[in-house]
């Protein structure tokens, strides 16, 4: 630019000092030459506004996003620096799956596709909501968007569940690759704290199948997890998990100079400012010594404040009202339905088939209060196998094997609907076996069934007598060994043949024609019922070995109660392990 | 200390034992950590990748133990003890790090300096 001045010094200064004497060709040169500087001067010139008015906007961005304004803001002489506000980020990328749709369950994607944007519009609200330095109606009306939001999101959800109720998930695999793509950190680590869940469960086939049902969609983190103590992953099991990334808080510092206070969580991301400040006090003290930090934002903000968006604790309460209605509920379901919370949050990322098998498990636990005290094992969704053997050990004191150890073979063998036949063996004097067969085709229909098996809910559940105790009749008639309901997701292994082996037994009560019009809404239902849980195949527990319900309420009543040669009995006498003659199937109980 | 998803994380890491000193009631580390799963990590000041959710020490105070023991400021913590600190929630951090019946931390953590420095031994050889 120097140089450009020169020049124009020198043209005005030749300008000047040019007159009437002056040689006019010198000037004529030097005017065009003047004229090209002039031209590329003012080129330039203008291309040096662009850039600063370039850098001014980048620089104002740059303090909105970092809180302060950069020191090479171009200033003029007399322009001060002008006030920036700190901006949220609430921008966002939806995943290409939502918006894309595959012809099939159509209906599904789009309540997929809009529950999707609704996460990231939900996410942005509460993002906004945190946002300090904002005056006081703002963030009343921020933190009001966000409770909106949060309403859709869960009607979303809600809706999603039944529509997967409904339909049954087909595909759980293809529908949520797609989801998981997009940020693959949180996904980690809330798929690892699925993982861990399983760990916990021990279940290692269902664990392993879980693994290996999940490698697909490209989860990073079971890499690690695998290797990490069990203590840990239960650990963090027990904190929230969220489908959309979890960043609940600004970046947080704690000094480990002061013992671990745990945070108690709020029970709402957008009220976690209002509520942190009881939470808060234990924090500041910590906070206090430590050096002001302007770009940290030292709020105690508690961890588990996403937990009433998980999508599993939608699922719990349509099926908790079916219950109430149907059923007399034990005293530990209120032990129930909080383990249930704090376990089905964790099912966040298999949503589909988990909310199916929580589904079928949750109409499990209502239905077989029996042994309720393992009430955590029994909600445990990802291995619900394990958890409902794990249910049936609290019986010890009754000798009879518990229904759900078959459960524990199925994986093992595809023997579970053997096993609760064997189980009915076991107690052999069992009566009205033959009806609660349909029960179990029914309990995996879902909700709808639920009230029919309220209906049905016979004899053989010594375990389960504050439900029965409105039916005096078959209770009474059962003889103390008696058997759970097997669970449903075994009932599509839908052997409901004991009728078959238990035809004369003398403690049956119910008439056949109630039998038969049961069996009749069964059969309809069960038709229904034969195509859908075929999510929990993936499990790799569950072997369909008969879709068609035997129309029992043609066999004969007449049938030899099979022999079960016992292989292993417990301390208590119980019998572990037995072979049936019949079926020629080795059945243990664990 | 970028790790590329589904690969086994890498890094050169120092072990440092830090041993906790009693401060009246508590057991005091002398160290801040910062970070977690659950936080967001764009506002990390450490970390190099703004995407690490990775536990990293903001602050270490003067003459305490983590600083004697030769922890430093802006150290990614990668193990506690033989616990993971790659992929926890900021309050798992903490409760590996402070608890009550353990004298002694180990830690096995990694920071920039390391990398060069080993490459820088590496390449001489």
């Amino acid at each position: 630019m120097d140089c450009k001045e020169e020049i124009s010094d020198s043209d005005s200064g030749i300008i000047l000092n040019s007159g009437p004497d002056s040689p006019t060709s010198p000037v004529k040169d030097l005017s065009t030459h003047t004229r090209a500087m002039r031209l590329k001067q003012k080129g330039l010139e203008d291309r040096l506004e662009l850039c600063v008015l370039e850098l001014k906007k980048l620089c104002i961005r740059e303090a909105e996003l970092t809180g302060k304004l950069p020191s090479d803001y171009p200033l003029l002489p007399d322009e001060k620096p002008p006030q920036v506000r700190r901006r949220i980020g609430t921008a966002f990328k939806l995943d290409e799956g939502f918006i894309s749709q595959d012809g099939e369950e159509s209906e599904l994607h789009a309540l997929e596709a809009d529950l999707a944007l609704q996460r990231q519009i939900y996410e942005a609200v509460r993002k906004l909501s945190l946002e300090e330095h904002i005056s006081k109606p703002v963030r009343k009306s921020r933190l009001q968007q966000c409770k909106h939001e949060e309403k859709k999101l869960k009607e979303l959800q809600d809706a999603i569940l039944k529509q997967r109720i409904n339909h049954g998930c087909l595909s759980p695999q293809t529908c949520y690759p797609s989801r998981q793509r997009d940020i693959c950190v949180s996904d980690d680590s809330s798929l690892s704290d699925a993982v861990a869940l399983d760990d916990d469960s021990d279940s290692a086939p269902f664990s392993a199948a879980v693994l290996g049902s999940s490698t697909d969609s490209g989860f990073q983190c079971l890499t690690l997890l695998p290797n990490k103590g069990p203590k840990q992953s239960s650990s963090s099991s027990s904190l929230d998990y969220d489908a959309s990334p979890i960043q609940n808080s600004p970046w947080k510092e704690s000094s480990l100079d002061q013992p671990y206070l745990k945070q108690k969580p709020s029970h709402s991301a957008c009220s976690s400012r209002s509520s942190s400040s009881p939470t808060s006090s234990p924090a500041d003290t910590r906070m206090a010594e430590l050096p002001p930090a302007p770009q940290f934002a030292f709020k105690s903000l508690p961890v588990r404040n996403n937990q009433p968006n998980s999508a599993p604790s939608t699922p719990e309460l349509p099926l908790r009202r079916q219950f109430s209605q149907s059923f007399r509920l034990p005293r530990s379901k209120p032990e129930l339905t909080k383990a249930s919370l704090d376990l089905g949050r964790g099912r966040t990322k298999l949503p589909r088939r988990r909310v199916t098998d929580f589904a079928l498990a949750y109409s499990v636990q209502r239905l077989y209060q029996c042994s309720s005290e393992d009430s955590s094992s029994e909600l445990s969704i990802s291995s619900y196998s394990s958890s409902s053997s794990r249910e049936t050990t609290t019986e010890a004191p009754k000798p009879c094997p518990p229904p759900y150890g078959y459960h524990r073979t199925a994986p093992n063998k595809g023997l579970g609907q053997l096993n609760t036949h064997s189980t009915l063996k076991n107690n052999n004097n069992n009566p009205s076996h033959l009806v609660p067969r349909p029960n179990q085709v029914k309990t995996s229909n879902g909700t709808p069934l639920q009230v029919n098996i309220g209906r049905l809910q016979l004899g053989p559940n010594s375990q389960s007598d504050p439900v029965h105790t409105d039916k005096p009749q078959q209770v009474q008639a059962t003889s103390p060994k008696r058997m759970l309901k097997p669970p449903p997701p075994y009932t599509k292994v839908a052997r409901t043949m004991s009728l078959r082996e238990y035809p004369n037994h003398p403690g049956r009560v119910l008439p056949r024609e109630v039998i038969s019009g049961e069996l009749k809404t069964w059969h309809q239902k069960n038709n229904i019922a034969i195509s859908k849980p075929r999510s929990l195949e993936r499990q790799g527990s569950i072997r369909i070995k008969r879709p068609e319900p035997p129309p029992y309420y043609h066999i004969p009543f007449h049938k030899q109660v099979s022999q079960k040669v016992i292989l292993q009995r417990a301390s208590d006498g119980t019998p572990l392990q037995w072979y049936e003659e019949e079926d020629s199937e080795i059945v243990s109980q664990v | 200390m970028s790790f590329i998803p589904g690969q086994p994380v890498s890094a050169v890491v120092q072990r440092i034992e830090i041993h906790k000193l009693y401060e009246g009631d508590n057991l005091i580390l002398g160290f801040s950590i910062g970070g977690g799963i659950d936080q967001d990590p764009t506002q990390n000041p450490f970390s190099e990748d703004k995407t690490d959710k990775g536990i990293y020490v903001t602050r270490v105070s003067k003459g305490g133990p983590a600083e004697v023991a030769g922890l430093r400021l802006g150290d990614k913590i990668m193990q506690v003890n033989g616990w993971d600190m790659t992929m926890v929630t900021h309050d798992q951090a903490r409760k590996k790090l402070t608890k009550k019946n353990e004298d002694v931390v180990r830690l096995l953590v990694t920071r920039k300096s390391l990398e060069e420095t080993v490459r820088q031994s590496m390449m001489q050889h």
